[in-house]
């Protein structure tokens, strides 16, 4: 089931923030987005996850338009979102945070779901811990557990390893390619590039709102529109 | 195998419900009608606060306007039985379905709002149906509605013989309400409206229609504020919008949670039962005018040293922690 995104905008006033982006990606793709501190990643994120009002450009999941869908209306059609700061909920244990997810893209009962999830992300030590005194790295990965509920068709993740630690990343990372194998597309923005280049089969570069280049991380590397405008010399 | 997490442990809970049964028992050993009266008023703005609690505790939507539908449930019963001689327990339909109604066409545009600007809405339209009923005359504008007395009637829904009966009706309506939290916290439609209160587009992002969750609560809510209007209509007899809609009865309906603990299942019901035996023993020992004065120092004491309220507190510091140990 692919996702398309073609010719989205965002515009805040004057400026433009996402300007005409367009790409494709197919079931399974494991993409990286990166690009310099206001070159509109997390804009682009916030459009395609129904957080903004795009100001034009159309966004489908298998056919399917979704370019006006809100947020909760996205997480059904199986388009999942994390965000940079975890929205964890705070004063919930972990077990009730996955508990709230609404089932309606499985037939599982719900009791076996949450179980292989907390077992799958190893969260079942604080299963009955408030989700506020989890670490940063705990509670990016009750998020990730949250989507995992949603049973998504694509993930779209914002800075999912930013201030994670090395053992952290490779648990998160570790999920998400057991996720990936099972066939669910991501869509990651980070500034990591190591690990997106390792990581990635393919990356996309925005800066200023506009894709500059699109293609294999090796491709990326060595492309001097990247290097002159995010990785540097 | 994995469960929901509760917050207490469950003898907590069937010790308080034991306790409320008791209540039952007692009166039979034989009690003063100012006990009857006090214990009355406890049960009657513990049922309320645990209705604004539904709202403002699990979806953290602070309605400053609860009056409002504790004035429609009294009027509603006050207008079928003075104007139309209805008995006023029909009152228990309409009145809920007229506030869940409002609370719908209100809530719609209102919850819309974000955090303060949303509490300050719900309190100018509280105002604003207070001050219509001030000035209309089928509800009796500023004078009211009296009630023709009738000394004991189930009927008439009048005990004024003997209150015992409303003692009763308000026991009953307590335990109703203590059901239907304990049943909305345990379920996973209360699980989502808590998820609302913590994160807002957190929840959205798992799916849940934030907008819809928080209308449906919200009527509920507003029908069962409702019904404690109604049960005070019928014990006072006496209506007028500033003694039903004003914000002293918002405090009224508020302060237990508060003080018992937001978003908790007993929390209101405890904060009832200190805040209205010390109403009564204050407005017997210094008087009513300084009650307010102390209702005011009992908000600011919370907001200061318990913002979570008694029950939550405990909870945190002293239940939780043994409950991950675990």
């Amino acid at each position: 089931m692919s996702f398309s995104v073609e010719h989205v905008t965002k515009r805040y006033g004057g400026v433009t923030a996402v300007d005409d982006v367009s790409f494709q990606i197919g079931k399974g793709e494991f993409v990286g987005l990166i690009g310099p501190n206001g070159s509109g990643k997390t804009t682009l994120l916030d459009g395609l996850g129904g957080y903004i009002r795009k100001d034009a450009g159309r966004v489908a999941l298998g056919g399917h338009d979704l370019s006006k869908a809100p947020p909760y209306e996205l997480a059904k059609r199986g388009v999942g979102r994390t965000f940079q700061v975890p929205r964890v909920f705070d004063n919930m244990t972990v077990v009730e945070n996955l508990y709230c997810v609404p089932a309606a893209r499985s037939s599982e009962p719900k009791e076996k779901r949450v179980e292989d999830t907390m077992e799958m992300v190893r969260l079942a030590s604080v299963a009955h811990e408030i989700a506020k005194n989890l670490s940063g790295g705990q509670k990016k990965l009750l998020e990730l557990a949250r989507v995992v509920m949603l049973n998504p068709t694509i993930v779209l993740m914002d800075e999912p390893f930013s201030g994670v630690d090395p053992a952290m990343l490779e648990s998160l990372l570790g999920l998400m390619r057991e996720m990936n194998k099972e066939g669910r597309t991501f869509l990651i923005v980070e500034h990591n590039i190591a690990v997106i280049t390792k990581n990635c089969g393919r990356v996309i570069c925005l800066d200023e709102g506009k894709v500059i280049a699109d293609g294999s991380p090796g491709d990326i590397r060595n492309d001097p529109r990247v290097i002159e405008a995010y990785l540097g010399t | 195998m994995l469960t929901r997490s509760e917050l207490l442990p469950k003898n907590v809970y069937l010790l308080a419900v034991g306790l409320l049964v008791a209540t039952a028992v007692v009166p039979v050993v034989g009690l003063s009608n100012l006990i009857i009266d006090v214990m009355l008023d406890l049960f009657l703005f513990a049922f309320v606060s645990l209705g604004w609690n539904l709202l403002a505790g699990f979806t953290g939507q602070i309605n400053l306007g609860p009056a409002l539908y504790f004035g429609i449930g009294a009027y509603s019963a006050g207008v079928l039985f003075q104007t139309y001689r209805i008995t006023p327990w029909a009152a228990f339909v309409v009145g809920p379905a007229i506030a869940a109604g409002l609370a719908l066409i209100t809530g719609y545009p209102t919850f819309k709002l974000k955090g303060d600007y949303y509490a300050l809405a719900t309190l100018v339209i509280s105002q604003i149906v207070l001050l219509s009923f001030l000035a209309w005359d089928y509800v009796g504008a500023a004078y009211g509605l009296s009630y023709d007395i009738i000394p004991f009637s189930w009927y008439w829904f009048q005990f004024n013989t003997n209150h015992l009966a409303y003692y009763y009706i308000g026991l009953v309506m307590v335990l109703g309400a203590l059901g239907l939290t304990w049943r909305i916290r345990n379920s996973e439609f209360g699980l989502r409206l808590m998820a609302i209160r913590d994160d807002e587009e957190g929840a959205k992002s798992i799916g849940i229609n934030t907008l819809r969750y928080k209308l449906v609560i919200s009527m509920i809510s507003a029908g069962v504020i409702a019904m404690g209007g109604i049960l005070y209509a019928q014990y006072t007899l006496y209506l007028d919008p500033n003694s039903t809609m004003s914000l002293t009865i918002t405090a009224d309906i508020a302060l237990p949670a508060l003080l018992g603990g937001v978003g908790t299942i007993l929390g209101p019901l405890l904060g009832a039962a200190i805040i209205q035996p010390l109403e009564w023993l204050l407005r017997f020992t210094i008087g009513s005018n300084l009650q307010l004065a102390i209702r005011g120092a009992i908000f600011m004491m919370i907001v200061l040293f318990i913002p979570r309220g008694i029950m939550q507190t405990v909870v945190d510091k002293y239940i939780r922690p043994k409950m991950v140990k675990k």
